[in-house]
């Protein structure tokens, strides 16, 4: 099995959710703003995937799970999964309540926002999870995360909003490693093979780029028309 | 400094630097400043390209904002760019991939510099305003290969592209010149690229953004996909100071952004000091 | 198991219409590109249908909040005003639509003015709430604490003041070299930067599509097994 080097912010997603038990404060979890249906969504499955993990671990360890969602038709998803999540660790009863526990806010940026922050100001979540694709209410989101005193691991792949997090946050997961959440997580050897394919997939655009640049200089710019027509 | 003032300047209550902000951004939209204003290369030639817009060509101009980005950086930018491509005898399409973008289309028009550059223009021969294509990059795809079937519900008012003069050349892609994006976030620029520009390549992009999307759009400028880009609020401010449509608000509002970013650099430093202050006070170990 | 509970029908389902979409973009096949033409509408309308799944949602977690509100607690205040403005703002959509006979409610000056009025000033007021976080976040966490934070740290000052309107003239003489110095940052370190994390993050991208419509990413679609 390929081995993957370590993501703090992963290794750290345990250890965050057992902090928030012991202070019986409830964990908070989100998958951005993005949605399933665009070109955000490889974030927000990524972020799915990482509520399926922290379910998990509040299912054993008897953590409180909040997961403000913003589009609509993510809500089902999302429950569906926190509900399998609480199942199979034997909590049938806080299972059959995932509905409540997944809380639509609004379809609009800023209004999903504000009552996202309410949340932080009024629960005071020991554990802030934010995985997905995050627009301008990234920063709002950690600050407040910060001041309500919660553990704060965030990841996205907006290249945009990565300085915020890395900046508020405890622990912060930079574009594609949002993606190797779930191969990392499950240790699953197919899905670590396919991250190590990733990164060959990298090598090889990084070589090509190389070849591109040395076949520029050189004046050859048969192969950049190719790609162009 | 003795170093319980660093350990209070650390612990400071949050709220404190909230007014300390408020009072500094506050001032300029009082009274305007004046501050001085350089013009960066970049607004130079996105002028510069709008300015060389041949006769009779088809520009788009897309206005994919959320009302929290117009109100801010994107709304001046905005007007601007409206501004100066109805001052040239181009024809041009008002659309938008974003549904909070439709109403903001005319509340642009609503300008006063607007309206008086485009008292000469007749609505169906010289522009049309398409309103908001469903389906965001989707929508895109749609539009690029087939204009018509895209928008069979006619434009933002309902009326039959049949009816529009000027939509009668406007078939596919291939019949853009030129694409003004003034984008807020996901969908905008690299959508457009993706599902407009890899169909014509010959179209030509300026980009809109807000300054905290510029650094990410410097390498579409660098690659040549986009002509330029207007960087946030700032650039706003450079367009309509070259374009001479600079009002007072628009001066305290340029002031205030000056403002605002000295402040965030003041706190950079003082909290930097203390956090140097108070790391050399380690009491030593025995 | 339930034959709806099962977890290879999605999948199938997934990979499927995935392999489609991706044929007809590269394929100028007729029968493709009119099925992905279809699943882009069904797509639309499903997504636009579950706005009703939204606004039930809002309706009853508030209502819940009404019905179990307790002495002294008066938030519950929020929760009827907020089901009055959903109900308001439906209302006047649909007299929007009604009078001004076309699909955008906005042609309507009502609901334009409440939209321009409440709706963007709203918005532009949480957007800039963001000076706010920025100026504690500075504060609070841009410290220089290893080599690496400030270089970072520097470059985000040269950045933030090249970005301000005046930024750069308060340098006076030597406006011209910081101008050069601001570029050269954003054009160069910054910009290999981003192109990294953009390629990376676009390669970890198909990665994952790849592993969904291969049925081994399944966290999508509930923990587990």
């Amino acid at each position: 099995m390929p081995k993957l080097r370590k993501l703090p912010g992963l290794d750290a997603v345990e250890e965050a959710v057992g902090r928030a038990t012991e202070m019986a404060r409830p964990v908070v979890i989100s998958t951005g703003i993005g949605g399933l249906t665009d070109v955000t969504a490889p974030q927000t499955i990524a972020g799915l995937s990482m509520v399926g993990y922290v379910a998990r671990l509040c299912a054993r360890y008897g953590a409180r799970l909040i997961a403000p969602a913003r589009m609509p038709y993510v809500v089902p998803v999302e429950t569906e999964i926190i509900q399998t999540a609480f199942n199979e660790e034997g909590k049938t009863e806080e299972a059959a309540r995932a509905g409540d526990m997944v809380q639509y806010l609004s379809d609009s940026q800023f209004s999903y926002t504000i009552a996202y922050l309410g949340i932080l100001r009024r629960e005071k979540p020991g554990a802030h999870i934010m995985v997905g694709g995050y627009w301008a209410e990234s920063l709002q989101l950690a600050e407040v995360g910060f001041t309500a005193g919660a553990v704060q691991i965030a990841g996205t792949a907006n290249t945009h909003q990565i300085p915020f997090f890395v900046a508020a946050c405890d622990y912060a997961l930079i574009g594609e490693e949002i993606y190797a959440a779930g191969a990392y997580l499950s240790k699953d050897p197919v899905q670590s093979g396919s991250v190590a394919g990733q990164d060959i997939g990298k090598a090889i655009a990084l070589i090509l780029m190389v070849l591109g640049i040395i076949l520029n200089a050189a004046g050859v710019t048969y192969f950049l028309q190719l790609l162009r027509s | 400094m003795n170093m319980s003032f660093w350990k209070k300047l650390e612990a400071v209550d949050v709220r404190l630097i909230f007014l300390v902000i408020w009072i500094a951004v506050g001032i300029p939209l009082l009274t305007p400043l004046y501050l001085p204003l350089s013009i960066s290369p970049d607004t130079v030639k996105y002028q510069a390209a709008i300015d060389a817009l041949p006769a009779d060509v088809v520009v788009v101009f897309g206005m994919d904002v959320s009302p929290a980005g117009y109100g801010g950086e994107l709304g001046p930018q905005a007007r601007a760019t409206a501004t100066h491509l109805f001052r040239k005898p181009v024809k041009l399409i008002f659309l938008t991939f974003w549904e909070t973008g439709a109403p903001l289309i005319e509340d642009v028009w609503k300008n006063k510099f607007v309206v008086d550059a485009m008292k000469d223009k007749k609505y169906g021969v010289d522009y049309v305003n398409l309103g908001w294509i469903p389906g965001t990059e989707t929508g895109m795809a749609s539009f690029a290969t087939d204009v018509w079937k895209t928008l069979e519900k006619g434009d933002y008012k309902g009326t039959k592209l049949a009816d529009l003069p000027m939509m009668a050349k406007v078939k596919t892609i291939s019949d853009i010149y030129m694409l003004v994006c003034i984008e807020t976030g996901t969908p905008g620029g690299p959508e457009y690229l993706r599902q407009w520009q890899a169909r014509n390549p010959q179209m030509k992009m300026l980009v809109g953004s807000l300054g905290v999307s510029v650094p990410a759009n410097i390498a579409y400028v660098a690659a040549g996909q986009y002509i330029s880009i207007l960087r946030g609020g700032r650039g706003a401010t450079e367009y309509q100071r070259l374009l001479g449509i600079m009002t007072t608000a628009d001066v305290m509002g340029s002031d205030a952004m000056t403002m605002s970013h000295v402040i965030v650099l003041v706190f950079l430093i003082v909290g930097n000091l203390g956090y140097f202050a108070t790391r050399k006070a380690k009491p030593a170990k025995t | 198991m339930s034959f709806y509970k099962r977890k290879e029908i999605p999948i199938l389902l997934t990979t499927f219409i995935a392999l489609v979409m991706i044929f007809s973009t590269f394929f100028k096949v007729k029968a493709a590109q009119d099925f992905a033409s279809t699943m882009q509408t069904w797509v639309l309308v499903i997504v636009n249908f579950t706005v009703i799944l939204g606004i039930v949602m809002i309706t009853r977690m508030h209502k819940g909040r009404i019905e179990k509100r307790k002495p002294g607690d008066n938030s519950w205040i929020f929760s009827v005003w907020l089901i009055v403005l959903v109900v308001f703002y439906f209302l006047l959509g649909v007299y929007g639509v009604e009078s001004s006979r076309s699909a955008t409610p906005t042609r309507n000056p009502a609901f334009a003015w409440v939209y321009t009025n409440i709706n963007v000033a709203l918005d532009s007021a949480m957007y800039s709430m963001l000076a706010f976080f920025i100026s504690s976040a500075a504060f609070r966490a841009f410290k220089a604490r290893t080599k690496e934070a400030a270089v970072l740290l520097l470059s985000a000052a040269v950045i933030m003041l090249y970005n301000a309107p005046a930024g750069s003239v308060i340098f006076g003489p030597l406006a011209e070299q910081f101008n050069a110095l601001s570029e050269w940052i954003l054009n160069v370190p910054n910009m290999a930067g981003f192109r990294g994390i953009l390629i990376g993050a676009a390669v970890g991208a198909i990665s994952l599509g790849i592993r969904v419509m291969t049925g081994r990413e399944r966290g999508y679609l509930g923990a587990g097994e």
